[in-house]
């Protein structure tokens, strides 16, 4: 016998069908709204906006092991950083192909996150602003 | 010397003007870290004086060694949110004061002297606390900003989950991870430590 009422998991097929197929009574609506709650409980300042619904999404895949190493060495050679190399040469790759298929590219999603303007100037010198201002 | 990754431009950009891809370069965050440094040192050491401490004095109220005040008042040492509550506690300051720069608060004075070191469980009382309110702080300027935890973790360069420790008030961040958590926000690194009250940002499209 294995284990018998050792985990509750492993108690059978049946204890599992039985539970699922309970009829779910629907609760009553708390008098305050949960989100709101949630949020101040999680310590969110509601003096503060909430963020936009979107700006960027995670692309994951995968590959041969050693890939990780060279992608990060080209985009260290190329002078970026590897999401950076990663979006560009996808973004060109994909715009080359839908060129080839002779579709619009007038409308393609921008290659990089955008930068939202800064809330405050940078405390440290004139040279911080470097990076923004002059054209490399 | 040329840091391993510079800072970017693309070509990307229809126009002339250069974007910057990804976190700031080490070097950077480096130069801008030790600027901070210098400043929360000079600060520490203003407020010492003012308590007319000597270094080993104020070293045994705050429970550290002498070696360690003298790093920080040369801005060698990268402090802690954990060090800097136990410096002002032991100087009667509020935990986010060597943070703002003494353009912004000329008159602060601490309120009063210990004599001496505090229980630790005053101290972890204390630290707990900032951390949350730093934690806080971090997000409420992120959700500001319109960026979502992704965008963050692009541009500092940070992990998901230090970025989550981070926010829940779980990592004892130090003034470089400050500095370029504040660098990704677009704000100054002291902004991260005080709260909303005593902050100059308050609503959105605000200079």
């Amino acid at each position: 016998m294995r284990g018998e009422g050792a985990y509750p998991f492993s108690r059978g097929k049946d204890h599992i069908s039985r539970e699922v197929s309970k009829p779910r009574l629907r609760e009553a609506r708390p008098p305050v709204s949960f989100g709101l709650l949630a949020g101040l409980l999680v310590g969110h300042d509601p003096r503060m906006p909430y963020p936009k619904t979107k700006d960027a999404e995670r692309v994951k895949f995968i590959a041969t092991p050693g890939s990780k190493k060279l992608y990060q060495e080209v985009a260290t050679l190329e002078g970026l950083h590897l999401n950076g190399w990663i979006r560009e040469t996808l973004h060109r790759e994909a715009k080359r192909v839908l060129e080839a298929h002779g579709r619009d590219t007038s409308n393609l999603p921008p290659v990089h996150l955008e930068r939202p303007p800064r809330l405050q100037p940078p405390l440290f010198g004139p040279e911080d602003d470097d990076e923004e201002d002059e054209p490399s | 010397m040329t840091p391993a990754v510079p800072i970017v431009y693309t070509e990307s950009v229809s126009s002339f003007k250069p974007k910057l891809i990804g976190p700031l370069p080490a070097a950077e965050i480096k130069r801008r870290t030790d600027l901070l440094l210098a400043r929360i040192g000079e600060r520490v050491g203003e407020f010492r004086e003012m308590h007319e401490l000597n270094r080993s004095g104020l070293a045994h109220v705050a429970g550290l060694d002498p070696s360690v005040i003298t790093h920080i008042e040369s801005g060698r040492m990268n402090i802690t949110a954990r060090t800097a509550v136990k410096l002002t506690v032991a100087l009667g300051l509020e935990p986010w004061d060597l943070h703002v720069p003494r353009e912004l608060a000329p008159d602060l004075k601490p309120k009063h002297r210990r004599h001496r070191p505090p229980s630790d469980a005053v101290l972890e009382r204390h630290t707990r606390r900032f951390l949350k309110q730093i934690g806080r702080r971090v997000r409420a300027l992120r959700q500001l900003q319109g960026m979502s935890m992704m965008t963050l973790e692009e541009f500092t360069g940070f992990t998901n989950s230090s970025l989550s420790n981070i926010e829940g008030g779980k990592a004892n961040i130090s003034t470089a991870i400050a500095v370029r958590l504040a660098e990704a926000i677009g704000v100054q690194p002291h902004e991260l430590y005080v709260p909303t009250e005593q902050s100059g940002i308050r609503e959105k499209n605000e200079p």
